[in-house]
């Protein structure tokens, strides 16, 4: 029975371990966002822009269902979650906002600034399609600019040209849901 | 063995507390009465590209006082496909206006280095979230500017709404004793007198 006690003592540290790096390795620049969806399959209102935004929109959602990971985004017309494309009077690409507790009842928008859109586009639908997978992906629980050298969508950097999920970012989704 | 027992009953509570204050911490999610804001921003990566998208540069002074509003988007009647995404489709398709949360403050300018103004103007300029109808509106990015404290700011401006910093993290610096600037902490771009000197200079010629 006493060899037991280093395994316990072993599992308690290890456990002990995985929460200190749970609760300490995502400060504000972690990957780890708590005001995404609480499940990774999720639907958004069916919305209709013009052929500029339409298709370049749409592959937002099919880059992030076609990545090996829970994310399944739908369109439904009575979805509570809503995306809105227009010219905003502020200096972000994308807003995303939560409301209500990580539940079933948590619902999301999404604002894309056609504004600054438009200013810092060089390559206009991969943009389009960068600013949306971004938002998209703090609906699944990824916060902005994650503190790691890889490549991901989730950083502030390569908006024209970085436009699907990256290895890290379909980790993360998979190590997140 | 009564010993083991009592071990293995304090190992388990002891795991499953520690099991319990793991989920607690990961998912500190906002209750009904918040609100949390995630804005994307650009990540300029020079100070000419900096000034050369801000409309106004200002060395200016944070006024006491705030005032919450919630803001409507204003749209855009443009014929450019880029800049109106729903020129030339039906609009009874889009979702309903949701504004959005900000806090207002105003700026004294005491130096004006790009775009309109002048020495003593007193303009807004808005930050994301805030206190409304009992609703907290929560913004992850922002840094609040200080009142009573000096700043050198990057602000875009707009006919419509009060001015914003160009981004949350590369439109602020704090001045110091000496007036330098200072930049945030996750602000690559360093930001010196003689700089701003230079980049107004070139930009005049
Ligand atoms: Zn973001």
């Amino acid at each position: 029975m006493r060899s037991m006690r280093p395994a316990r003592s072993l599992v308690i540290t290890s456990l002990a371990t995985a929460c200190t790096i749970a609760l300490f390795a995502a400060p504000a620049h972690g990957t780890y966002w708590s005001g995404g969806m609480p499940r990774a399959d999720f639907s958004i209102r069916t919305y209709s822009y013009n052929p500029t935004w339409q298709g370049p929109l749409d592959n937002g959602i099919v880059n992030w269902n076609g990545t090996p990971t829970p994310a399944a985004i739908g369109k439904l017309s009575s979805s509570p979650n809503t995306l809105t494309a227009t010219s905003y009077s502020d200096t972000w690409y994308g807003l995303f906002t939560s409301s209500g507790p990580r539940d079933s009842s948590r619902t999301f928008t999404i604002k894309l600034n056609s504004r600054t859109i438009s200013r810092d586009a060089t390559n206009f639908s991969n943009m389009v399609t960068r600013v949306f997978s971004h938002e998209l992906g703090h609906g699944l629980s990824m916060a902005d600019n994650p503190s790691t050298s890889s490549s991901s969508i989730m950083k502030y950097t390569a908006w024209n040209t970085l436009v699907k999920p990256t290895t890290y970012d379909i980790a993360e989704v998979n190590r997140i849901y | 063995m009564k010993k083991n027992r009592f071990l293995s009953l304090a190992c388990a509570a002891g795991i499953l507390s520690l099991i319990t204050a793991c989920g607690s911490g990961a998912s500190q999610s906002s209750t009904p009465n918040q609100v949390a804001y995630h804005a994307s921003y650009p990540d300029f990566s020079s100070s000419e590209e900096l000034y050369g998208k801000a409309d106004l540069v200002v060395r200016a002074v944070v006024q006491p006082g705030t005032e919450v509003r919630e803001l409507s988007s204003g749209g855009t009647d443009s014929d450019d496909p880029r800049l109106n995404p729903q020129a030339g489709v039906d609009s009874g398709e889009q979702p309903a206006e949701d504004p959005v949360v900000v806090t207002v403050r105003k700026i004294k300018i005491t130096k004006l280095h790009k775009g309109v103004g002048k020495v003593g103007d007193t303009i807004e300029v808005k930050e994301l979230g805030g206190n409304l109808g009992g609703t907290e509106y929560v913004s992850d990015e922002s840094t609040p500017l200080v009142p009573g404290k000096p700043y050198l700011l990057f602000l875009t401006t707009f006919p419509d709404q009060p001015a914003s910093v160009i981004t949350p993290v590369q439109g602020q610096y704090p001045l110091d004793g000496a007036g330098e600037p200072q930049s945030l902490p996750d602000n690559k771009l360093k930001m010196t007198t003689k700089n701003l000197e230079q980049l107004t200079r070139a930009a005049s010629q």
